[in-house]
This record gives C-alpha cells, sequence and structure tokens, in this order.
C-alpha cells in the first residue's frame, strides 16, 4: 500500500493506517530530526510534532503531492524554525505552581549518539575503526552550515530525490545538488583529518583523499 | 567536457542522474585526467562511508513514546475525522448551496424572532462566557448563579443538535451580542473558507486554514467520550490527571457538576482558552501555554482534543523548564 493510500484510509477513520504511516516514517523522520537539533529532547518534541500535525491536517488533506513530501517538508520546517528561535530565545519564568521538574528528562540532554552504541562484536579492531569513522562522520554532520546539512540528510537518511528536496526546501534542483557537494566536500575534510591521525592502516580504508 | 564540469556534474555522477551521453563524456574525462580521478574517487568513497554510517551503526530507533502519543492523538481525532470528511464533502455540493442558505435564512430568522420578542436574559447576561448564551437551559443556570460559570462541555448540548443550526446560532449572537463583534467576525471567516473549495493537506498554508476551521470547530462540538476513553495517556507523565478540579465550596459533587465550578473570576470560554493556548504555544511563550493547557486540561477534561493538548503540554514543559 502506498502512504497516499493509507492516509486517505486514515481520512475514513482507519486507524492502523495511521499506525502503518508511523511505522513506515518515524525512523527516518527520527534520524533527520534527530541529527538537526542536537539535544535528543528537543528532537523528540518535533517528530512528535509533525505527526501531530499531519493528524490535524488530514482532513484537509488531498493526495495531489508524495505524502513523503509532505511530511519531510513539515519536519524541515519545524527544525529551520527551531533553529531560528534557539538561539534568541530569553528564559521563562515560570508561574507558581510549577509541578516538581515538569517532563523529566534527566541524562538526555546534548547527546553523542555513538556513546549509546555499543561497538559491535566480531573483529574487535575494524569494528573499532568503523565506530570511529561514524563518529567522525556524525560529528561533521552536525557542523555542516544549516542547509548543507538539511540537504545531506534528506538525501541520505530520507532517501528523498532531489527534486523532492528542492520542493520541501524551496530551491532550484541544481542548487540542491551543490549543496550536497559542498556537504560531501566538507566531510570529506573531516575523514581526512582522522586518516592523518590514524595512520596508515586506516588510509587504506578511508582511501587516499589529498 | 572540462575539469569546472566535472565539479559541476559530480553530485549527478554519484547518484546516476547523468543521461547516457553525459555520462560517457564523464567517464572519458576522468579516465584522461589525473586530478579529476583523484577528485571523483574520493568523493564516491567519502559518500560510501558517510552513507554506511548513517544507515548503519548511526541509524536510530525513535523513542516509543513519540508513537504512543501520536497514535493517542490520531485516535482521539479518527471520529471527528471520519464524521468531518463527510459532512464537509457532503456540504461542498454545489447544488446544496441554495437549499443550505434557505435553511440557516430560516433559523436565523426564528432564532432573531425570539430574541427580538424577549431580549430581557441577553442584556443581564454580562459574563465573557460565549458558551450558547442563547440556550434556554443555559440561562436558567445562569440566573441561579450568575458569578458561576459553566464549562462548555457541560452546555445542554440537545439544544444544539447539528453544527449547521450551531453556527446559525454564532452568527445570531454576533449581531445581538455587541461585545462579540470581533468574534463573530472571525467566526464568519472560519465559516467562508468552508465554502470555499478546501485546499490541497500541503505545508503550511494548509495547516493554518486547518486549524483556524479547527479551532472553530473544536469550540462547538461535544465533548467525545467514546474516544477519549480509548485513550491511554500513560505517554504524557507530567500532565495533570483528567480529574475535575475539587469545587472550592464544601458542595457536593453533583452539585458542583451540575452548576459548574467556582472560580474567582470569570474564566475563558473554551474556544478563547484554546486560541490563546495555540496562540502560546506557536509564538514559544512556554510558560503562558502550559498554564492555559493546563487550565485547558482542568477544566475541559472530557474534550476530544485533550490527547493533543497533552501532547503539547508536555512540550511546553519541557521547554518552559529547561530554561
Amino acid at each position: 500500500m502506498t502512504d497516499e493510500q493509507l492516509m486517505a484510509a486514515y481520512q475514513k477513520g482507519d486507524l492502523a493506517a495511521f499506525a502503518a504511516l508511523v511505522s513506515r516514517h518515524e525512523k527516518p523522520l527520527w534520524n533527520f530530526v534527530r541529527r538537526f537539533v542536537r539535544d535528543a529532547a528537543t528532537a523528540e518534541d518535533l517528530l512528535q510534532e509533525v505527526f501531530l500535525r499531519v493528524v490535524k491536517s488530514a482532513p484537509q488533506w488531498r493526495p495531489t503531492a508524495k505524502l513523503s513530501t509532505w511530511l519531510y517538508t513539515i519536519a524541515r520546517n519545524l527544525c529551520t524554525d527551531h533553529a531560528r528561535h534557539a538561539g534568541g530565545r530569553t528564559a521563562v519564568s515560570l508561574d507558581g505552581g510549577g509541578q516538581g521538574s515538569g517532563r523529566d528528562r534527566e541524562g538526555s540532554g546534548p547527546m553523542p549518539l555513538l556513546d549509546r552504541i555499543a561497538a559491535p562484536g566480531g573483529g574487535a579492531e575494524s569494528a573499532a575503526l568503523d565506530r570511529e569513522i561514524a563518529q567522525r562522520i556524525d560529528r561533521a554532520i552536525v557542523m555542516l552550515p544549516e542547509e548543507q546539512r538539511e540537504v545531506f540528510l534528506m538525501r541520505e537518511v530520507m532517501d528523498l530525490p532531489f527534486a523532492e528536496i528542492a520542493v520541501a526546501v524551496g530551491a532550484s534542483e541544481p542548487t540542491v545538488k551543490s549543496r550536497m557537494r559542498y556537504a560531501l566536500e566538507r566531510l570529506r575534510v573531516a575523514l581526512g583529518e582522522f586518516r592523518d591521525v590514524a595512520g596508515d592502516g586506516l588510509a587504506e580504508r578511508a582511501g587516499q583523499t589529498t | 567536457m572540462k575539469c569546472a564540469d566535472i565539479t559541476l556534474r559530480l553530485v549527478d555522477y554519484l547518484y546516476g542522474e547523468l543521461s547516457s551521453a553525459d555520462r560517457s563524456a564523464f567517464d572519458a574525462h576522468v579516465a584522461g585526467c589525473e586530478s579529476c580521478g583523484r577528485e571523483v574517487g574520493s568523493m564516491e568513497r567519502t559518500l560510501g562511508q558517510a552513507r554506511t554510517a548513517t544507515r548503519g551503526v548511526l541509524a536510530q530507533t525513535p523513542p516509543a513514546q513519540v508513537r504512543a502519543v501520536v497514535l493517542a492523538a490520531a485516535s482521539a481525532a479518527q471520529k471527528d475525522i471520519a464524521e468531518r470528511g463527510s459532512f464537509w464533502r457532503w456540504l461542498s455540493k454545489p447544488w446544496l448551496l441554495p437549499v443550505f442558505a434557505a435553511a440557516s435564512a430560516i433559523t436565523v430568522f426564528v432564532i432573531a424572532k425570539s430574541v427580538i420578542l424577549n431580549p430581557e436574559p441577553l442584556m443581564k447576561a454580562k459574563a465573557p462566557e460565549e458558551a450558547a448564551l442563547l440556550l434556554p437551559k443555559d440561562r436558567e443556570v445562569r440566573q441561579q448563579a450568575p458569578a458561576q460559570s459553566k464549562p462548555l462541555t457541560e452546555a445542554p448540548m440537545e439544544s444544539a443538535p447539528a453544527a449547521d443550526e450551531g453556527s446559525a446560532l454564532r452568527r445570531v449572537r454576533g449581531k445581538a451580542k455587541q461585545n462579540s463583534v470581533a468574534r463573530a467576525a472571525a467566526e464568519g471567516r472560519a465559516d467562508q473558507s468552508r465554502w470555499a473549495q478546501p485546499p490541497a493537506g500541503w505545508g503550511r498554508a494548509a495547516d493554518d486554514v486547518n486549524e483556524r476551521a479547527d479551532r472553530d470547530e473544536r469550540g462547538e462540538r461535544e465533548a467525545d467520550s467514546v474516544a477519549e476513553r480509548s485513550l491511554s495517556f500513560a505517554a504524557a507523565p507530567a500532565s495533570p490527571p483528567p480529574a475535575p478540579a475539587p469545587a472550592t465550596t464544601a458542595d457536593s459533587k453533583a452539585e458542583a457538576q451540575s452548576k459548574g465550578r467556582n472560580q474567582p473570576e470569570a474564566p475563558l470560554s473554551l474556544v478563547d482558552l484554546m486560541r490563546k493556548a495555540e496562540r502560546y504555544y506557536d509564538e514559544r511563550r512556554w510558560g503562558e501555554a502550559v498554564a492555559v493547557y493546563r487550565e485547558l486540561l482542568r477544566r475541559f477534561p472530557q474534550h476530544k482534543s485533550i490527547a493533543v493538548w497533552k501532547a503539547r503540554l508536555a512540550t511546553a514543559e519541557h521547554n518552559a523548564y529547561r530554561r
């Protein structure tokens, strides 16, 4: 069943269809949002908000465009809005009667992804190497300028074609592609630094990238 | 192709988006140009490693709580969607327009007549509470206890059996009540938006239209206790329990429920509260949003939107307390 068919079924009241849509998209959306906003708790809120907006807009939805593009456009807009507001926000004074600490999120602050991922068993050395490369890439993705990061994540994590990314970010397809190239160049630099540090064994794996 | 073209077309090459002619030209240049060969090779490896990492060890599973909250909200909206979808689809049939216009004109006339013949109670009602002011039962309650307000969900809904009658009522109220002109105008806009062809569910514009109609709609409708009972709210731990607020006097519970709750000041209506909550939420005024969503949950524990309110309260609380 396509996304659009599932959405049409949900419009008619089929909750299971909506659950299927969530199952299908929550992981790519999460991996997009999670790398867009560094704070895990915020990412969780944003992911939730993406689906809440779909719930609210469901009655008006018409299958005029791909559902995935719409979904990822919502996610992208929420993320960029958040990034825009995250800087200039002032502390909110809490009027009396605050109940404890609200949603308890202890230990979920800015989360280094790989700290929570156990190194896979088997060839310990090569696994450690993969882990190290992944960590480099993870950090480099977070450091990408926003417009490059969103294009990279939409293409590689959400698997959207460039044409749809162009629609979602409101830029031309050639622009989107050149952002992708800049993103890859930055990632290459991150991996190149790593190769210099780690020495020969890794150079073979990481490739010569003068 | 020249070296500059290779750079320009690199992403097309990496993602297999070159035409076969371009691909041949690309390959021919790269084969004969050492620096382009190195460049293309290193970019291929970089993309390969990035892809392996992002789809492998870096790929994460979202927190299960998101799914729980979202499905609860979807379930709450489900019945509403089915009803509203079929209702408005039916309404939007063009041949029904004159029929509907005639029906509302008659309704308006009948109600306006009763208002003109008996304007007294309207004049007395000064509370900003807008919940079905014209409904006789509510009026009686109001006269018995003028200082008390009555939550909308407890209004006698059998007096407003259909949405079209409800909107007619609202229009009349807009004319009859001088102090609600602005609100009536807002409602008029929402009504018009229903006549227009519903926009495609695309992007923020549709979202806004939807929210406007939704706000309007949710305010008028009966609490959907059936849908709510099927929900699990384990997902929103910090939200206040959806129990009715305790009456401040020693009234018996039944009395408190039949007369509404004692409030020090006249509280906002459901519609106003919901508008306020959405505005604070959209403007990221988290502390204020928390307060309003808590009030909504406390005062309208049976409303069908509480799953959404709880989810937003959790978000607002998180953002408010984080700072």
